[in-house]
């Protein structure tokens, strides 16, 4: 007669240090394991997979919307502008830094993110580039954020319309390579501009100051 | 103020190529109908690159060609066909393509120096002109709207219009100043843009555009602007007192229209 096991409980092994974090990296626990009945003609091991908590959700918000306008803004026109703009630097925030911190390649695409003459100077290998986009650093990870703030100032002209809006930015970043701490700290302004849609930033006044282990380097970009 | 865009497109300056904006200001009184002539005609050419200015002032005596009227005095072009008309009597003259026209009136400059809660103006001699108001030391003078419109109509000169469109190159310098000296960063710069367009009417422009305009001037250093008036001699036709452009005129032109920078004079 077999006997049926009453329990198995499978023992997990922790695998220590994930070399590719990511949303889907998974760990595994140890976990006190309790036998009772084990058939000596079954033998089973397995492994359970927890997946690790997601990566810090990073988001630039506003820290101050002023607008100067001379004539009446629309409060519908006004509250799209803001949330068009933000909308613009949280998708550079999340093309031109976080994916390259997060993984030690390459920046996404940025370009529909810019005014042509401004893609032109960000998208080339110049110093412009290097101010943007953190591309270059070894992989961090554990990145979470000291400041991700942007002010907002408009313009409207007397037909209502907000055609300007400057973004006072501080970005500061905090990550870890092999367990030392990175700082990416980016401070500056940028300004948008209604085009094709979207707001597009078409000048900048930007400087980064980037900290790993002992050397910091410190990157501005003016249009 | 008026701002007119006289050429196709956006405003997009670009740091390999020149910009040439035509900076105007007409004699027509509150009431008056119809434009009146340009009374003070100079270009500004602007090098992004370089972010370098020259202020080339053109007398408003000067016998030009006026297209579909002959030849007359170059501010006649305002008389005939607004902004637009005198833009493109300018350019031929110069050989540039002017893209954008600002004009004001003597009361909106006096009111854009007041906005600015005044300026400080360079004055090159002692002016004692009753008839305009214009009484001041040589040097630095503190001017609010009423004076600095005092010093743009003064005529009672060593060199007469020569001089005083000189002067007026001089006024816009220490409006450029004034406004660098407020720590033009792109935000404060709207303050100033909102400001303006309250006192303004655009024609095939928008706000952001102008807005391009005016971030382009103010990373200029005013160290960095020549301001030059275009030699000429003066004469008569059909009993006009005109001015008759200098020999050495075309290179000044020639010099001017390659990159809004002066190498050679």
């Amino acid at each position: 007669m077999v006997r049926r096991p009453l329990l198995l409980v499978a023992g997990l092994v922790v695998v220590a240090g994930c070399t590719r974090p990511s949303a889907a990296a998974y760990t595994t626990q140890i976990i006190p394991t309790t036998q009772t009945t084990i058939p000596a003609t079954v033998t089973s091991t397995s492994v359970l997979k927890v997946p690790l908590p997601p990566p810090e959700q990073i988001v630039i918000t506003g820290a101050g919307f002023d607008l100067h306008a001379a004539g009446r803004v629309p409060s519908v026109a006004f509250d799209a502008a803001w949330a068009g703009v933000l909308a613009t630097l949280n998708r550079y925030l999340e093309a031109g830094v976080l994916t390259p911190l997060r993984s030690g390649g390459p920046a996404g695409d940025l370009t529909p993110l810019f005014t042509g003459p401004a893609a032109e100077r960000v998208m080339a290998a110049t110093p412009d580039r290097g101010a943007f986009i953190d591309e270059g650093l070894p992989q961090l990870s554990d990145i979470r954020k000291d400041s991700a703030v942007a002010a907002l100032t408009a313009l409207a002209g007397t037909d209502g319309v907000m055609s300007v809006v400057t973004a006072r930015l501080d970005l500061r970043l905090v990550g870890h390579v092999n367990g030392a701490p990175v700082t990416v700290a980016r401070t500056g302004e940028l300004v948008l501009m209604p085009e094709g849609g979207s707001w597009r930033i078409d000048a900048y006044d930007v400087k980064v100051v980037r900290s790993v282990a002992e050397e910091t380097t410190t990157t501005r970009a003016r249009s | 103020m008026h701002v007119v865009k006289v050429d196709e497109g956006r405003f997009l300056p670009t740091p390999d190529k020149p910009v040439f904006v035509l900076v105007m200001g007409h004699d027509a009184r509150p009431g008056q109908t119809g434009p009146g002539r340009g009374d003070a005609l100079h270009v500004v050419g602007i090098n992004p690159g370089a972010r370098a200015v020259t202020i080339l002032n053109i007398p408003r005596d000067t016998w030009a060609n006026i297209p579909g009227r002959g030849m007359d005095k170059i501010n006649a072009g305002h008389y005939y066909g607004g902004p637009a008309l005198q833009a493109r009597v300018v350019s031929a003259l110069v050989g540039v393509d002017i893209s954008i026209v600002l004009t004001t009136s003597f009361e909106g400059l006096a009111d854009m120096v007041d906005e600015l809660g005044g300026i400080n103006v360079d004055v090159p001699f002692p002016m004692n002109d009753r008839v305009s108001g214009a009484v001041f030391p040589a040097g630095t003078v503190r001017m609010d709207g009423g004076a600095a419109l005092a010093f743009a109509r003064n005529r009672n000169l060593a060199g007469g219009d020569f001089t005083r469109t000189h002067d007026h190159g001089i006024l816009m310098l220490a409006g450029l100043s004034k406004l660098r000296d407020s720590a033009p960063t792109a935000t404060n710069t709207l303050k100033w843009m909102s400001v303006l367009a309250r006192h303004t009417r655009f024609d095939g422009i928008g706000i952001g555009d102008l807005y391009r305009l005016g971030r382009l001037v103010l990373t200029i250093d005013p160290e960095e602007v020549r301001n030059v008036t275009m030699p000429g001699t003066t004469g008569s036709v059909g009993g006009q007192s005109v001015v008759f452009a200098g020999a050495s005129t075309p290179g000044l032109f020639a010099d001017f229209r390659d990159d809004a920078i002066l190498q050679r004079n």
